[in-house]
């Protein structure tokens, strides 16, 4: 078969032929067995690309990050920082909160689990996060202005209300207590 | 006196002469082609028709359906082909058949406008279909592997990322003509590539 006719072929059955090529192609088809047979062959030669490919594709390396998916995954780290900070801020040591004067109860930090330090356990996170996306590094995970790692030896001061939460009637205590000083709701 | 076979009444289906009418025919049971020779012409030739019908309809559940036809009229009225031309007349029966369809008006604008090979995973194939396909799919792997790299590029875009020519072009950086060529050049070889095994 031709070079003219195979590409003319090709054209057909990827729909890229005017109505009239399409026509007359279709009219040669009727009459032209080894026309039909060429038809058949680039569409199971198109179906065998496309396999090919898709193998191609799904064996080799991770996909290159896009910029949209690395601006997304930074967005999404830049938040969790934001809220350990946030956490960090209103429950740790240096805390100035008027609910710590509530009802404290002070607890240790929770012993490392398994062996494994918190700075591990921070560490660990961190690696598999830039192993995700390379395009961040760990300095940017790991920048000097969040370093939990600092406070493992402290105290954290847990207010009393986390607690009463637990415990029903002391709960009831203190939605009482507040009933009192709260303004009653106006009824209409 | 034999009747010139151009003068024979041919079949609507068909367009194979009908044999003669005035010789003596034998009953239709005695006369049909029997399922097991149904079934014979099913599984050589079903899945060359299946993507010849794709080609043509660029719907493969159309294609399905067509193949289904074929091989229906195969059994009531295959026996009025020769048997040497018998896969020749297969595929014509299909081709009247996708015809008509495509003129009734079945196959919508939208799909026509589908590349032909952009077929569902659950289309219908028989566990041969999937052997035969897996011998193209190598077939076609080795191929690939001897295209020049701009060539397969291009391949790859047109026909398993589905962009158009131009958005090719652009994305290369390469004149529209260029991606064109490449593309000829590639399917020339692809189809080369296969006919020499069909030859082999």
């Amino acid at each position: 078969m031709s070079e003219e006719r195979t590409w003319q072929a090709f054209q057909y059955v990827s729909g890229e032929l005017t109505p009239d090529e399409e026509q007359a192609f279709e009219a040669e088809l009727a009459d032209d067995q080894s026309l039909r047979e060429l038809v058949a062959d680039l569409v199971t030669t198109c179906e065998a690309v496309c396999v090919v490919e898709s193998q191609t594709v799904t064996t080799s390396a991770p996909p290159a990050v896009t910029p949209r998916r690395g601006r997304l995954f930074a967005a999404s780290v830049a938040v969790a920082l934001g809220l350990l900070l946030a956490v960090a801020a209103r429950f740790g040591p240096h805390a100035d909160n008027g609910l710590a004067d509530t009802n404290e109860a002070v607890v240790p930090t929770p012993a490392p689990i398994d062996g494994i330090a918190e700075e591990d356990v921070l560490a660990m996170w961190a690696e598999s996060a830039v192993e995700q996306d390379p395009e961040i590094g760990l300095d940017g995970l790991l920048g000097q202005s969040v370093d939990l790692a600092e406070s493992s030896d402290e105290e954290f001061v847990v207010p009393g209300w986390m607690f009463a939460a637990l415990e029903p009637e002391r709960m009831e205590e203190m939605m009482e207590e507040a009933g009192d000083t709260l303004p009653e709701t106006s009824s209409n | 006196m034999s009747v010139p076979e151009q003068s024979r009444p041919r079949s609507p289906e068909s367009g194979e002469p009908r044999a003669d009418p005035e010789t003596p025919r034998p009953s239709d049971e005695t006369e049909r082609l029997s399922p097991e020779v149904v079934a014979a012409l099913y599984a050589e030739h079903a899945s060359d028709l299946r993507a010849f019908l794709v080609g043509v309809l660029r719907d493969a559940d159309l294609a399905g359906d067509v193949v289904q036809a074929t091989f229906v009229r195969a059994a009531e009225v295959g026996h009025e082909s020769r048997e040497k031309s018998r896969r020749g007349w297969l595929f014509r029966v299909a081709y009247n058949e996708a015809m008509r369809i495509k003129r009734r008006g079945k196959v919508h604008q939208k799909s026509t406008r589908r590349l032909a090979w952009n077929l569902d995973e659950h289309d219908g194939r028989s566990g041969q279909d999937n052997v035969l396909r897996e011998e193209s799919v190598e077939r076609v792997r080795e191929a690939l592997t001897k295209l020049p790299d701009p060539q397969r590029q291009v391949v790859r875009m047109r026909i398993y990322e589905e962009k158009t020519f131009a958005v090719i072009a652009e994305e290369l950086g390469c004149p529209l003509g260029t991606v064109l060529t490449r593309m000829r050049l590639a399917m020339k070889k692809l189809a080369g590539h296969l006919e020499d095994d069909a030859a082999d």
